[in-house]
């Protein structure tokens, strides 16, 4: 728990003044392997490492480690570095740190090309022009490239930085003091940090992935809990010195269909399949009226959510069942594939629910399901196979952009939710357009298209919990979890 | 007393025995609560809905339509409601007249899933036993009444399984194969023959040392018959008490890998599966999670108690404690 600058009275005990340490329960684990990229630690929330732009709490794109960037040819971008940054070894932040960032990040993180669309590193990505001055090259021409890097994966690090030894070198308003991995990771002050000293002299994450353990921690080892489990929200919120913040976020739940496969690969199966599922039901009753019904595959708070134009698959049994009379269904079961591994912010028992609502409703149109749950990696193991009909998801981007959204169903990426050449340009138009107008028209229009033919199965839009000790301060949700700035952080005690 | 009279004294002898011991778990006041369990489970597990048989089509032709879709081998329904009807008005509900153990997070009987519950860990104990115990049993016998390089590699094979932590191997085996009940049953007997061979061929070394096989062996009592009628049976004993406890460890471990998600899929009522699901609930619907853990606690306990009451049963040393006290 939090240790505490200030007074002590004559017992000992603290009698006011400002905690010195806070203590952060995540239901992710920042300190697993893959992190090594990063030194050993997530850039997500650590607040260590820094991406070159930031996004606010409104979608915009703000400059951070770049103050400038523009568009210099269909397939170049000029960043301009911010000057007078220091890595938390002491030295000055310059174009090259940057080059070298992103050629580790392409070199070790081969989803990099795809998401953010970097052309291949002997095509040169990225190069310093000088030393505030860097140049991106993309594969393919991106629009969206600029709000796209803004994530925290894109994030710069010094070459000192060393995974295997838990050495992340960054220009966060945090340096990494010690990782245990799997269990937690502390965090102190950069007090030369370019945009002041934060507020608490050192953060403790500690990974608590069974949510349950995580919202009984916050009785007495943590200050702020992410992702409480929404049943025990009530619970929590009876404590009066707990408060419990709740944010829409980017992310939608929803199922998948393979669009390859038959019986699924019928548009009116898939209507019939929407039109069996009731999102209202679902918000209301197993989310606790924690979350928003989704229409489409990108969340309404996202700025090119298709939202607003899309009509709702409203459930409705009798046209639901026409429609499996109709379609090429002929009593199949559907395999439907689910994790049962935390991702995200996704609940795996949560999924497992979603999953047996899903099956009772298909039952009553007379569509058999199969639930099938698997480890992550076997999960995606038989979605790439294209070994089912139907795959559970929470999907959402984690960037000032969505565009990757569109990557699963677009042909070129090869994969088996590919809805066709007019769906292919529609999104190739978004992608290429020179106007943030141009391109968010063609995205909603991909979405109508994706809904018109029942591509996915949404079920509802998420909503990210935090339950917060009422005297820590200067906490501000944000509808990407993972840039909500850890800087202004404080407990009073 | 004639040579007639002999088998009758025997059997008087050996039935004032046996009565004797029953009587003896009658009046053990936890043995019988044991056997009244897995009796209440075993009843449970047959009677809670329809046991009903889909029959293999091609089965169904060469009947020429006498056989239906269909065959319902037991049609009673124990259970008050069906264990995956979900009723989402009724989410939560603590336990009541209607849902005397309350309801799931989708509305579903909690009393009701339990009793097919029942019939899923109590199926997946009987497979896995049997296969383990069969397996065992041959490869401890051949391993034991053949000996030397056949015993020493037989031996080697179940030390090196022995080696590995039982429900490790399991977890491994089950992650490998994918979650489903019957993976797990696989998973489970794959690791679970050793432990039979190995008891096995123990009590094999010794009784094929004693008299009545050798004496066998000189009437010219081939192999395998001397094996089945004079071997196995002698060795039988503690193979029956190994069985019973191992149903157990079975129900527990069949838990546990479907508490870990790889085992029963949803919405399949099975014990581990019903406690994972209700874990997020503890403190607002205590009774989602803690029913079916309770569940798998007393299942477990009456089974190792069912053990211990049969070792007694069974042993002769017992058996003759209670001949020369003339019953406890």
């Amino acid at each position: 728990m939090a240790g505490v600058a200030g007074c002590f009275g004559d017992g000992g005990e603290p009698e006011g003044g400002t905690a010195e340490q806070i203590t952060i329960g995540l239901h992710s684990d920042i300190t697993r392997e893959f992190w090594e990229l990063y030194g050993g630690v997530s850039p997500y929330w650590t607040r260590v490492l820094e991406p070159l732009l930031w996004v606010g709490p409104d979608f915009d794109v703000e400059p951070w480690l770049a103050v400038d960037w523009e568009r210099t040819d269909k397939l170049t971008w000029e960043f301009t570095i911010r000057e007078d940054v220091q890595f938390h070894n002491g030295e000055e932040l310059l174009a090259d740190h940057v080059v070298h960032s992103i050629e580790k990040l392409i070199e070790q993180f081969p989803q990099a090309r795809f998401s953010w669309r970097f052309a291949d590193l002997e095509n040169e990505p990225v190069r310093a022009l000088d030393d505030r001055t860097v140049e991106f090259t993309t594969r393919e021409e991106f629009a969206g490239f600029a709000a796209g890097i803004a994530h925290n994966m894109v994030a710069v690090q010094h070459p000192e930085t060393d995974g295997s030894e838990f050495n992340a070198v960054g220009t966060g308003p945090y340096e990494l003091v010690d990782v245990e991995r799997e269990q937690n990771a502390r965090v102190a002050a950069f007090e030369d940090y370019w945009g002041g000293a934060p507020a608490t002299p050192e953060l403790t994450y500690r990974v608590i992935v069974d949510p349950m353990t995580r919202s009984l921690a916050m009785e007495d080892e943590l200050d702020v809990g992410f992702q409480p489990p929404k049943a025990q929200v009530e619970s929590l919120r009876s404590n009066d010195a707990i408060e419990v913040r709740e944010q829409l976020s980017s992310r939608v739940a929803l199922v998948n269909f393979n669009l390859e496969r038959g019986p699924t690969d019928d548009a009116d199966l898939r209507r019939a399949l929407n039109h069996a599922v009731s999102q209202e039901t679902i918000v209301d009753s197993i989310l606790e009226g924690l979350g928003k019904p989704a229409r489409g595959p990108i969340g309404s708070i996202v700025d090119y959510s298709a939202y607003d134009s899309l009509p709702p698959y409203e459930q409705d049994l009798e046209s639901a069942r026409g429609l499996v009379d109709r379609s090429t269904y002929e009593g199949e079961t559907l395999k439907l594939e689910i994790s049962n591994e935390a991702q995200a912010d996704w609940v795996p028992e949560q999924s497992k629910v979603l999953a047996e609502i899903i099956k009772d409703n298909a039952d009553q149109i007379g569509v058999d399901i199969d639930i099938r749950v698997s480890e992550y990696s076997a999960f995606t193991d038989a979605w790439r196979a294209k070994d089912g009909h139907m795959y559970m998801f929470l999907w959402g981007t984690k960037s000032g952009s969505s565009d990757y959204i569109f990557f699963r169903y677009h042909s070129r990426e090869n994969t088996h939710f590919s809805l066709g050449e007019e769906f292919d340009s529609t999104v190739t138009r978004g992608e290429r357009a020179e106007s943030n107008e141009e391109r968010f028209e063609a995205f909603i229009e991909a979405q109508q298209m994706m809904m018109e033919q029942a591509a996915v199965l949404p079920m509802y839009e998420h909503v990210y919990l935090m339950s917060v000790d009422r005297s820590v301060e200067g906490l501000d949700p944000h509808p990407l979890s993972e840039f909500i700035e850890m800087k202004n952080l404080r407990m009073e005690r | 007393m004639s040579a007639a009279d002999r088998p009758q004294a025997w059997r008087r002898r050996l039935d004032g025995t046996w009565s004797r011991r029953l009587r003896s778990i009658a009046e053990d006041r936890l043995d019988l609560l044991a056997w009244v369990i897995i009796a209440a489970l075993v009843v449970s597990a047959v009677f809670a809905k329809p046991i009903r048989l889909t029959v293999p089509s091609v089965l169904q032709t060469l009947s020429g339509g006498f056989l239906a879709e269909t065959v319902t081998l037991q049609p009673l329904q124990l259970a008050p409601h069906d264990p995956i009807d979900q009723n989402l008005a009724d989410r939560l509900h603590p336990p009541s007249r209607e849902y005397p153990l309350g309801t799931d997070q989708l509305g579903r009987d909690i009393l009701s899933r339990l009793m097919v519950g029942a019939r899923i860990s109590l199926s997946v104990g009987v497979v896995v036993v049997s296969i383990s115990l069969m397996i065992g049993t041959a490869v401890g016998v051949v391993s034991g009444y053949l000996g030397g390089w056949v015993d020493e590699a037989v031996m080697r094979i179940v030390d090196i399984v022995l080696a590995f932590p039982g429900l490790l191997l399991a977890l491994v085996v089950a992650g490998i194969l994918g979650p489903s009940l019957t993976n797990i049953m696989i998973a489970l007997a794959v690791v679970g023959w050793t432990q039979y061979a190995r008891i096995v061929r123990g009590s094999v070394l010794s009784v094929k040392q004693r008299d009545f096989v050798a004496a066998a062996k000189l009437m010219g009592v081939s192999e395998p018959r001397l094996v089945s009628t004079h071997v196995i049976p002698n060795v039988i004993g503690p193979v029956v008490i190994l069985a019973t406890l191992d149903m157990a460890y079975v129900i527990l471990a069949t838990a546990g890998l479907s508490f870990l998600g790889l085992g029963a899929q949803p919405p399949t009522p099975e014990w581990g599966t019903m406690l994972s699901q209700g874990r997020h609930h503890l403190l607002t619907a205590w009774w989602i999670a803690n029913v079916p853990g309770v569940a798998i606690m007393v299942a477990v306990l009456a089974f190792n108690i069912l053990g211990d009451s049969l070792r007694d049963l069974l042993d002769p040393r017992v058996a003759s404690r209670l001949e020369g006290k003339g019953g406890l």
